[in-house]
């Protein structure tokens, strides 16, 4: 099948077979949840990010001049419509902060916290390299453990939410776009409030999935994630509602098209199991009921100790 | 299909330099580029390596480190691991850049790199198709088969220069 008969060239198509049958069993291996080698795929992230970092510095160079001089050739009018937007957001800002003293006051008086739960802290990490390619959406992060990064954090940038952490290694991270194929968060309409299933398609636009009859979804709506999950916080900006040529409801992510450089990772910590928080809260009270002050209920029903009457 | 039959001039252990190409290709592959508001994907760019892999005799080590090559590049792509290394292995198989006879010029090798750059895409686009269970879409494949052919001319001059710098006088047109 090769060739000549010379020793070289049998050993080297025997190599050629043997790699190829190689790197056919791991292809076919590979397919599934569990991916083969991800420790090995993590330390070759870990160990290949500050080179990736090394060589993308002169092209995130060469694209903020060039945005550098797309912005100033378009400064005077950007300048104005600025200035609008400035005017607009100083009523805004007014209206903000009365309405922040009106919710502060109901809080004291219901004693309810209705904060939203995006954590304070950020950690900053360059996207050190990105693959948009038609299997996979994602980019790798130069922050991991090592920064306190763990698998889930939501991963943003300053126009929106980006993705979330796939896995953390020592010194880098992967990070899953909103776009990718696996991504599925939680959303809603900023509008309405209604909730539906962002569901990632390797496209541009990924699509609202599990959309209820009743639900008042409408193009031009704000997106952003929901927290229902309880993987993701409450409230990161995600895009805007567009309809697609067949109807159906896709969504013009607020990251596409832009520069992604440095990004912000979320150490948001998820709401815990149930069953992890009542393993926490102490033995003994699986059969505890909770009953409101005053009703005369004895909220921790007495039950026999072992060897009493 | 011969995996060697050099002549005795062009033998030598040139598949360094193919090593060295690779290597950098397999880096700036993984980086994107955003230009006119477009992010491009340069996955495609390591298949050029292949095609221009030097004139050698070391066929086991070209073999081995194009195997290596590809499934780093899965690796490091986040992609179905083996699909590169496959596609790599076929396109080394398929057009034997190590035993061509004489010097690419520019035009025989352009004409080389659409033929592999061809066979990539659709491999890619059925072997992931397979791997994802689901049709990929071809129109970031395509947009990473332009930007890589737009690429083409600079990596064949820098690998032209590299050659020239790194190669004795006896080596060069290898």
């Amino acid at each position: 099948m090769f060739g000549s008969d010379t020793d070289s060239t049998r050993a080297s198509t025997l190599t050629f077979i043997l790699a190829f049958i190689f790197a056919g069993i791991i292809f076919m291996t590979d397919r599934g949840s569990d991916r083969l080698l991800l420790q090995t795929q993590t330390q070759a992230e870990t160990a290949i990010s500050p080179g990736l970092a090394l060589l993308s510095k002169p092209i995130r160079a060469t694209e903020s001049l060039i945005a550098n001089y797309q912005d100033r050739s378009r400064a005077v009018e950007e300048n104005k419509a600025l200035k609008e937007e400035l005017y607009r957001l100083r009523a805004d800002k007014q209206r903000s902060d009365v309405m922040a003293i009106k919710l502060r006051s109901f809080e004291q008086i219901l004693g309810v916290d209705s904060s939203w739960d995006l954590p304070v802290k950020k950690i900053a990490a360059r996207a050190v390299s990105e693959v948009d390619g038609p299997f996979v959406r994602s980019a790798l992060i130069n922050a991991g453990r090592n920064k306190g990064i763990k698998k889930g954090h939501p991963v943003m940038t300053i126009d929106g939410l980006y993705g979330h952490v796939l896995r953390a290694g020592a010194g880098s991270s992967r990070v899953l776009q909103l776009g990718d194929l696996n991504s599925r968060i939680s959303v809603m309409s900023v509008r309405s409030e209604a909730r539906a299933i962002l569901s990632g398609d390797n496209s541009e636009l990924p699509r609202l999935a599990f959309i209820d009859d009743r639900a008042d979804w409408r193009e031009g709506d704000k997106v952003m994630t929901s927290g229902d999950d309880g993987v993701l916080p409450r409230g990161l900006p995600v895009g805007t509602v567009k309809a697609d040529e067949a109807g159906a409801f896709v969504v013009a992510l607020n990251i596409t098209g832009k520069n992604i450089d440095w990004v912000w990772v979320y150490p948001f910590v998820p709401i815990a199991e149930p069953a992890e928080i009542t393993d926490s809260a102490g033995e003994g009270t699986d059969n505890a009921v909770i009953a409101p002050e005053g009703s005369g209920v004895d909220p921790i029903p007495e039950t026999p100790q072992a060897g009493t009457p | 299909m011969v995996m060697r039959g050099l002549s005795q001039s062009t033998q030598g252990n040139g598949h360094w330099k193919g090593i060295l190409l690779m290597t950098f290709l397999v880096f700036i592959s993984i980086l994107n580029v955003n230009f006119l508001g477009r992010s491009f994907s340069l996955i495609c760019l390591p298949v050029i390596g292949i095609c221009l892999w030097p004139r050698t005799d070391g066929a086991i080590v070209s073999i081995l480190a194009i195997l290596i090559f590809g499934l780093l590049l899965d690796l490091l792509s986040a992609g179905p691991l083996g699909l590169w290394a496959l596609i790599f292995l076929s396109i080394f198989a398929i057009f034997r850049p190590h035993m061509r006879m004489k010097s690419h010029t520019f035009g025989s090798a352009f004409g080389q790199w659409l033929l592999a750059l061809s066979f990539a895409v659709i491999a890619s686009y059925f072997l992931g198709w397979f791997a994802r269970q689901s049709r990929p879409d071809f129109m970031p494949l395509l947009y990473q088969a332009v930007a890589a052919t737009v690429l083409f001319p600079a990596i064949y001059a820098l690998r032209h220069l590299g050659k020239n710098l790194l190669s004795d006088a006896d080596m060069r047109g290898a």
